[in-house]
C-alpha cells in the first residue's frame, strides 16, 4: 500500500543536456570559424582544460561535501614556486616535487583543521588560506615569475604520451582517483553524508572532523599536482598563475550537476562542466573578439546556465516536496 | 557477580544555557525489559537518552553500563557499547539511499576497509526491511520517502547495529496502526531475545499495550518509577503534569446546519502516480477529519490543494471559485494554511527564533506599512506562547533548541496567528504532550465555532473521532468512505483503510 503512492520524480538528464550543450558548441563555433574542428584544436583545447579540471575534481569533493575552497586557485602558484625555488636552490627534481605537493598538502590540512576541529566556515578559512598561499609564494618569488630549470618538470607539462599530452593524462588520472572514491569507496559515502546531514552523519557515528581534514589536505595537494603541471607548461613559475580559476571550477563543477550546499553531484558531471566553460573560452577566442567582450559573453553564458540549472531544479523540487 | 542491569543513570544533571534541563535524574534498564519514559514536552526526555547515546555530555552523574562506569563522549562510543538509539527528529541523509542510510557509519566492508561490501549489505538491508515491514527499493533515495518510511529506514538502522539497549524516542508519533502493530512485534521479540528498551511516547494507552515500566519526568526530575501492571493511566497523567487533567478534551457540539458555505471542494482530483479520485468537502465552521493509512495520499492531497504537488485531472474549488493557479503565497492570501507532516523541514526554520517562526506567515497582516514593530511582534508571539504554553526560555530562543513537542508547538503557532479562513492540519499533535493537545483540540474547536474550517489529517484515530464533524477515509489515493460522526468507529474506519477483501463497499 505504501508502494503505490510513493513519490516518483523525473530524475535528472543532466549528463545529456550537458552533451548536447557541448555539441551545440562545437557546432556554433565550427561555424564561425572553421578550424575550430581540427584535431590540433581538439587536443589544444584538452591540455588547456587539464589544469582546471584537476582543480575542479577536488573542489567537486569539497561542494560535495556540503564546503567551499578559494584557495585552490592560490595553492598550484605556491606549489609551482616551492619547486622552482627549492630546484634553483640546487636540489633534486624528486625532492622539490616532494616540497611542492608538501606545501598544497600542508595548506590543505591546515584548513582542514580550522573546518574540521574549529567548525569555522570553509569559505572564511579558504578565503584567508587564499591569501596566505598568494602572499607566500610572492614573497618566495620576490614577485615576478621564477624559471623552471628542470626538463622533468617542463616534459610533466608539456609532454606527449600515447598521442596526448602529459596534462591530459594526469588530468584522466585524478578523475579516475576521484571518481573511485566518490562512487565506491566508504569515504566518499561519508562526503556526501556529510553534505547531506552533517548531524545524521555525527549521530551515526562518523568521525566528522577527520572526514574534512582529510578531504581538505588531498584537495590541497591536488591543487599542488595542478601547480606542477601549470608550471612545467609554462616553463615558468607564476605565483599568481591559477589565481580565479577557483571560481571557473566552481563554475565547472555546479554546470556538471553539483549542488551547492551538498549531498549531490558526481565528477563526471564535472568533466563535462570544464569542457564547456574550456571550449567556450577557446571558441571566444577564435573569433578575434577583443578580450573584454570575451570575458563578458563568458561571464553571460555561465550565469545563464546556472540560471537554467535553478529553474529545472525548482521544477524538480515541485515533485519532491 | 552478574550485573541485574544492563544501563543505569545515577544523579545525572545538565543544562543548557537559561535552562536546567536535567536534575539528579536516576534511570535503569534490565534485559529483555521495555522500559517507558514519560513526561510533558520539556521534561528531559530527548536529553537523558542524548546523554545515554553519547550525543550530550552530562555534567554531573554517573553512566554505568553493566556493572562498570563509562564516559560516554561520542556517538561512536555509544554504538560500540551496544546502545543504539532512534531519535526524536529523523537523522537519515536525504541524498543518500536507503541501503546507505541504514549502514551509515557502520558499513560492511571488503577486507582492504576500504570499499563497502555492497554483497553483504544489500542482503542485510534487504532483510532489515523485510523486518521492519517497509516495501521500498533499496537504491530508493530517503528524500522521497514519506514521514512513516523515513521513520521505518530509522528502525531498520537502529536494528542493524544489533544493540543491546535500545533506544526509540516517540517511534510511533509518524506511524499508523498498521505499523504500530508491526513496531510492537518487534519489540516484543527483541526483548524476548534479552534487549533492553527505553521507549519514549506520548501516547499515553501505549504505555500499558508495550511496557513493563514506567519513568515519569517532570521539568528535568525524576517522579517516579513504578510497574506498569502497578499503575493507571490517570495517575499517570497526574504524575507527569502535577494536576489533575481530564485526558481528553471534549468537543462543543454545536448542531449542524445544512446551508452551510462549502468552502473546500474537491472533485475527482488527481496527482499522477499519487492520487487518484479524491472528492470531499469541507463547510464553514467544520472539522473535516481525514483518516487512512500512512501512505494512503493525504499528505499528497494537502500538498495538492496547496498547490505544491501539481494536479493532473479532477479540480478544486476554494470559497466556491475553481482554483486555477495555486501556489503557496496565493492560497495564504486567500487565507488557507497548511500546518505540515513534517515540521524539521517544512514547518519551521530551525536557527530562527521562536518569535521570527511564529509571526513569519503574518508579518504582512500585523505590519502593512511594512516596518515591524517589535512591541507589537513580542506581544503577539507571547500570546501564543502562553497559550499553546510553548516552553521556552525566552521569545528570542532558536527553535532548534526547543524540545521536539515544543518546536510543534511553534508550527502550530504560527498558523494559528496568521488568522485564516481554511487551515489544513497534517498530523496536528504529533509529538505533543497530553496536556497541550487537549489546547490545541481548545483552540480548534475556538476557531470552528468562530467560523473558521479545519481539515485534519491524522493517524491518532481517537483524535479524528473526537474531533471530526465528518471523516473521509482515504486508500491507495482515493476517497473510499464517508462517514458522519455518529456512524464511524474505530474498527469501520481501520476496515475500510485497509480495504481488501473484508469490506465491499
Ligand atoms: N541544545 C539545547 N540548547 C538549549 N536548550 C536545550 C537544548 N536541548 C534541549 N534544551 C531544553 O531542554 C529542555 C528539555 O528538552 P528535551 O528535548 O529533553 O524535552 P523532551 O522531554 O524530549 O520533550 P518532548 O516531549 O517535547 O520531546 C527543554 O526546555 C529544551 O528547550
Ligand atoms: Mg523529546
Amino acid at each position: 500500500m505504501q508502494a503505490d503512492t510513493q513519490l516518483r520524480r523525473p530524475r535528472r538528464r543532466r549528463l545529456s543536456s550537458s552533451v548536447v550543450a557541448i555539441l551545440g558548441l562545437i557546432a556554433v563555433f565550427a561555424i564561425v570559424s572553421p578550424d575550430f574542428l581540427s584535431i590540433e584544436n581538439a587536443v589544444s583545447i584538452l591540455l588547456q582544460s587539464s589544469v582546471l579540471a584537476i582543480i575542479a575534481f577536488g573542489m567537486t569533493m569539497v561542494i560535495v561535501s556540503g564546503g567551499m575552497n578559494l584557495s585552490l586557485g592560490a595553492i598550484p602558484g605556491l606549489a609551482g614556486v616551492v619547486c622552482a625555488m627549492s630546484l634553483r636552490a640546487g636540489a633534486p627534481v624528486g625532492l622539490s616535487v616532494v616540497y611542492a605537493l608538501g606545501s598544497g598538502l600542508v595548506c590543505g590540512a591546515i584548513v582542514g583543521f580550522l573546518v574540521g576541529a574549529f567548525g569555522m566556515a570553509p569559505f572564511i578559512a579558504t578565503l584567508g588560506m587564499a591569501g596566505i598561499a598568494e602572499g607566500l609564494a610572492l614573497a618566495l618569488s620576490g614577485g615576478g615569475a621564477v624559471f623552471m630549470p628542470s626538463d622533468a618538470i617542463q616534459r610533466l607539462g608539456s609532454g606527449v604520451f600515447l598521442f596526448l599530452p602529459i596534462p591530459v593524462w594526469i588530468a584522466a588520472a585524478v578523475f579516475a582517483v576521484t571518481l573511485v572514491m566518490l562512487k565506491a569507496t566508504v569515504y566518499g559515502t561519508y562526503l556526501y553524508a556529510v553534505g547531506g546531514n552533517e548531524d545524521a552523519a555525527r549521530l551515526s557515528g562518523i568521525n566528522v572532523a577527520l572526514v574534512k581534514l582529510t578531504l581538505y589536505s588531498l584537495v590541497g595537494l591536488l591543487a599542488a599536482v595542478a601547480g606542477l603541471v601549470l608550471a612545467g607548461r609554462m616553463n615558468t613559475a607564476h605565483p599568481s598563475g591559477a589565481v580565479g580559476m577557483e571560481f571557473e571550477a566552481v563554475a565547472a563543477t555546479v554546470v556538471g550537476g553539483t549542488r551547492l550546499g551538498g549531498g549531490r553531484g558526481n565528477v563526471t558531471g564535472t568533466v563535462l562542466g570544464v569542457l564547456i566553460v574550456s571550449i567556450l573560452r577557446a571558441g571566444l577566442n577564435m573569433t578575434g573578439l577583443p578580450a573584454p567582450w570575451q570575458m563578458v559573453i563568458l561571464g553571460a553564458l555561465i550565469t545563464g546556465t546556472l540560471v537554467a540549472d535553478a529553474m529545472m531544479r525548482n521544477r524538480e523540487r515541485r515533485y519532491a516536496a | 557477580m552478574q550485573c541485574p542491569y544492563l544501563v543505569q543513570l545515577k544523579g545525572i544533571c545538565k543544562s543548557f544555557p537559561g535552562v536546567r534541563a536535567l536534575n539528579n535524574v536516576d534511570f535503569d534498564l534490565k534485559p529483555g525489559e521495555v522500559h517507558v519514559l514519560i513526561g510533558e514536552n520539556g521534561a528531559g526526555k530527548s536529553t537523558l537518552m542524548k546523554i545515554l547515546s553519547g550525543n550530550y555530555m552530562q555534567d554531573s552523574g554517573e553512566i554505568i553500563l553493566g556493572g562498570k562506569a563509562v564516559t560516554m563522549d561520542s556517538p561512536k562510543k555509544a554504538e560500540e557499547s551496544g546502545i543504539s538509539i532512534i531519535h526524536q527528529e529523523f537523522n537519515l541523509v536525504p541524498q543518500l539511499t536507503v541501503e546507505q542510510n541504514i549502514f551509515l557509519g557502520h558499513e560492511p566492508r571488503c577486507k582492504m576497509k576500504l570499499f563497502p561490501n555492497r554483497a553483504v549489505s544489500r542482503s542485510d538491508a534487504g532483510k532489515l526491511l523485510e523486518r521492519v515491514g517497509l516495501d521500498v527499493g533499496l537504491d530508493e533515495r530517503v528524500e522521497d520517502l514519506g514521514v512513516a518510511q523515513k521513520q521505518l529506514v530509522e528502525l531498520a538502522k537502529a536494528l542493524s547495529l544489533d544493540a543491546r539497549v535500545l533506544i526509540m524516542d516517540e517511534p510511533t508519533a509518524a506511524l499508523s496502526s498498521r505499523e504500530i502493530e508491526s513496531l510492537f512485534g518487534i519489540i516484543r521479540q527483541l526483548t524476548g531475545e534479552g534487549v533492553g528498551i527505553i521507549y519514549i511516547s506520548h501516547r499515553l494507552g501505549e504505555v500499558h499495550e508495550i511496557g513493563d515500566r514506567v519513568t515519569v519526568l517532570r521539568d528535568g526530575q525524576g517522579v517516579g518509577t513504578m510497574n506498569v501492571a502497578d499503575v493507571v493511566l490517570d495517575e499517570l497523567v497526574r504524575m507527569m503534569v502535577g494536576r489533575d487533567l481530564s485526558e481528553m478534551f471534549v468537543r462543543s457540539r454545536v448542531p449542524a446546519e445544512s446551508g452551510r458555505k462549502i468552502v473546500l471542494k474537491a472533485e475527482r482530483l488527481c496527482v499522477d502516480g499519487l492520487l487518484d479520485d479524491i472528492s470531499l468537502e469541507v463547510r464553514e465552521g467544520e472539522i473535516v477529519g481525514l483518516a487512512g493509512l500512512v501512505g494512503s495520499g493525504r499528505t499528497e492531497f494537502a500538498k495538492a490543494v496547496f498547490g505544491v504537488l501539481p494536479v493532473s485531472d479532477g479540480h478544486i474549488e476554494l470559497f466556491g471559485e475553481r482554483v486555477t493557479r495555486s501556489n503557496p503565497r496565493n492560497l495564504i492570501r486567500m487565507g488557507v494554511g497548511l500546518v505540515p507532516e513534517d515540521r524539521k523541514d517544512e514547518g519551521i526554520i530551525q536557527i530562527l527564533s521562536v518569535q521570527e517562526n511564529i509571526t513569519m506567515a503574518s508579518l504582512g497582516r500585523l505590519f502593512p506599512s511594512g516596518i515591524v514593530k517589535s512591541s507589537i511582534e513580542r506581544r503577539t508571539t507571547q500570546k501564543y506562547v502562553d497559550m499553546l504554553r510553548i516552553m521556552t526560555d525566552s521569545l528570542g530562543k532558536q527553535v532548534c533548541f526547543l524540545s521536539g513537542g515544543n518546536q510543534q508547538k511553534v508550527v502550530v503557532g504560527k498558523w494559528l496567528c496568521s488568522e485564516l479562513r481554511l487551515i489544513i492540519f497534517d498530523e496536528p499533535t504529533r509529538g505533543v504532550d497530553v496536556g497541550a493537545k487537549a489546547e490545541i483540540h481548545r483552540i480548534m474547536d475556538d476557531l470552528v465555532r468562530q467560523g473558521v474550517s479545519i481539515l485534519m489529517i491524522s493517524s491518532d484515530l481517537p483524535e479524528v473521532l473526537g474531533m471530526s464533524d465528518r471523516i473521509y477515509v482515504v486508500r491507495s489515493g482515493r476517497t473510499v468512505r464517508e462517514f458522519a460522526r455518529d456512524e464511524a468507529s474505530q474498527e469501520e474506519i481501520i476496515r475500510h483503510a485497509m480495504g481488501g477483501e473484508s469490506c465491499a463497499s
